[in-house]
């Protein structure tokens, strides 16, 4: 997965505060958006007109996440629109990404701890933009613990979280029958290195958390008993700076239905816009 | 040209081409191998993608674009199409998605469409049976087909342009405030009939095409088609139904692929509706041309000097 470019966010002194002001502008409105059901709609631009799409609104916040996967090189198209702009962006890039930091705070903290650091920081007694101080003293205080760490990972550039499972095996032990012995590695590919818990799926229906502070660069769990099914990364909630929901789980055993279905909506999906080719001319 | 005439042709040419389901399946056939073709090579990245993860139908294939570059899947569209902010990501990820030789069988298979509607016309003129006849008759029109084929699409092409080009004429000419509405309706009705225009020239082109033949069809079909003023309001109705009922035939075959489950017998079952919708599709387009061609025989009928010759003698 590529990951965003790397952004120095944590820039003290004006021009972090004007960049953490509008990010937490750019998190307060893709929140309000998110509550109202509504978020960005769906439309294509051609030639500078916006056409409607009959299509479900975007989350505001997925649409930041896509705007940071979208800035690393995907393919020549975008390498050649890097280089005739370089740079072209990176302002809402760092903007997009302090609100998904303050979303991930959020998603950690819980939304109404998080609430009522955002009023205390809203009620310092100092005049002027808030600065990053004041939102660590904010959260910090609510939390009662520091933050300071946690936020140095988010802010340290615009990138997103991506860690991912990248083996999750099971194999009945040689030498005592009925055990199986699995195996699970988890790679930190880049990002920030965040804190995160691992489930480790059973097939007796057990589940087993395993936490992890992230700090290197990969782990492997090893476990003794039932079969393991499924490894799943922070299975309480998904990460809004998650680079890939698809590699937060992974299963034993594959199940070929998700690729079938998928590949049928697209097979069906070239038919009927070949058709409506066929259709024209 | 009355409303009814419009109706009456589609109908009667409809219901001509419900007692050819063949001619319909085969109609629809290039269709079905461009879209395997096309996939085809995302098949193996889906596999990575998906196979391993679980509960891939419901949260994580919506981040299957982010999490696979090289693969544009339906679930990705409506992340990817909103705003047109992405369309940098749609157009790398399309480019990844779809190779240059998939592309090109797909674009010569594509080409096969105008020969095998002409072919599928005359099928239906001479009520001839067989997929052998069929490509014979395919084979014989292909270049004039092809050939009108690429001209609409650079009809269309050029409509849109003329439409856009207008269109940005008028913003620039307001400045900053928004272009007049009026003034944008007129382009938009322009754009329209021109498309409309490209539409039934086309049309009566091939009507004329397999009635006289790939040697002697041009003149006949120039002929022809100083009667589009007279033609216009019945095409244009004939057009309207056609797309209704198009619409819904692509909604129900997108729906049956939202509703299919990834078992064989629901793909299987997803697969037969679908491919039924789409022949019904085909059959639908070819019953269009073939009233098209009712509608241009009936405004000649009309229009011809009367065939008999009343000669009045008088005397005592």
């Amino acid at each position: 997965m590529h990951l965003g470019p790397a952004l120095p966010l944590a820039t003290p002194g004006e021009t972090g505060e004007a960049l953490l002001g509008q990010g937490l502008a750019a998190y307060t409105a893709a929140r309000r958006a998110q509550e109202r059901g509504g978020g960005l709609p769906a439309g294509v631009r051609v030639g500078g007109l916006a056409l409607p799409l009959p299509l479900a609104p975007l989350d505001p916040f997925a649409a930041m996440r896509a705007r940071l996967a979208a800035a690393g090189p995907v393919g020549p198209v975008a390498w050649a629109a890097a280089e005739r702009h370089p740079g072209a962006g990176s302002d809402r890039l760092a903007r997009d990404a302090i609100a998904l930091a303050l979303a991930e705070i959020e998603a950690r903290m819980g939304r109404a701890e998080f609430d009522r650091a955002l009023d205390l920081l809203a009620q310092r007694p100092r005049h002027g933009p808030a600065g990053t101080d004041d939102l660590l003293r904010a959260l910090g205080s609510v939390t009662g613990e520091d933050l300071s760490g946690l936020w140095q990972e988010l802010a340290g550039g615009a990138a997103l979280v991506d860690v991912g499972v990248v083996v999750a095996a099971s194999q009945p032990d040689p030498t005592r029958p009925g055990v199986e012995l699995g195996r699970t590695t988890i790679v930190h590919r880049g990002g920030p290195r965040l804190p995160l818990t691992i489930e480790l799926r059973f097939a007796d229906g057990t589940r087993r958390h395993v936490r992890w502070d992230g700090r290197d660069d990969w782990l492997r769990i090893h476990s003794e008993g039932p079969r393991l099914v499924a490894v799943r990364l922070e299975p309480s909630r998904s990460s809004p700076l998650a680079a890939s929901r698809l590699d937060d789980a992974r299963l034993v055993d594959p199940d070929p239905r998700p690729r079938r279905r998928a590949l049928q909506r697209l097979r069906i999906l070239a038919q009927l816009f070949l058709e409506a080719l066929a259709d024209l001319a | 040209m009355r409303p009814r005439d419009a109706g009456g042709a589609l109908w009667r040419a409809v219901a001509e081409t419900a007692r050819r389901p063949g001619l319909a399946a085969a109609l629809a056939a290039p269709g079905l191998l461009s879209a395997w073709l096309v996939v085809a090579p995302a098949r193996r990245p889906l596999a990575r993608a998906l196979d391993f993860a679980p509960d891939a139908g419901a949260a994580g294939a919506a981040d299957l674009g982010l999490a696979a570059p090289g693969l544009l899947a339906p679930p990705d569209l409506s992340l990817l199409l909103h705003g047109g902010e992405l369309s940098d990501l749609v157009r790398a990820l399309a480019a990844h998605a779809l190779p240059a030789s998939a592309l090109a069988c797909a674009a010569l298979l594509g080409l096969l469409h105008g020969p095998l509607q002409c072919a599928g016309l005359d099928a239906l003129r001479k009520r001839s049976v067989g997929p052998g006849a069929l490509l014979a008759a395919a084979a014989r029109f292909a270049l004039p087909a092809s050939a009108l084929s690429l001209l609409a699409l650079a009809g269309y092409a050029l409509s849109a342009a003329l439409g856009l080009r207008l269109l940005g004429a008028a913003r620039s000419l307001a400045g900053d405030e928004a272009p007049n509405a009026l003034g944008v309706a007129a382009i938009g009705s322009l754009v329209v009939v021109l498309l409309f225009a490209v539409r039934s020239l086309l049309d009566i082109s091939r009507a004329r095409l397999v009635e006289r033949g790939p040697a002697d069809w041009l003149r006949p079909a120039l002929a022809a088609l100083a009667r589009l003023p007279r033609l216009a309001p019945a095409l244009a109705l004939l057009y309207v139904a056609y797309g209704t009922a198009r619409v819904l035939l692509l909604a129900g075959a997108w729906s049956a692929a939202l509703i299919a489950t990834g078992s064989w017998l629901g793909l299987a079952l997803a697969f037969a509706v679908q491919q039924a919708l789409a022949a019904a599709a085909a059959g639908l387009r070819l019953a269009r041309l073939q009233a098209v061609r009712r509608l241009l025989l009936l405004a000649e009928a009309r229009s011809a000097p009367p065939a008999y010759k009343v000669e009045v003698t008088a005397g005592r």
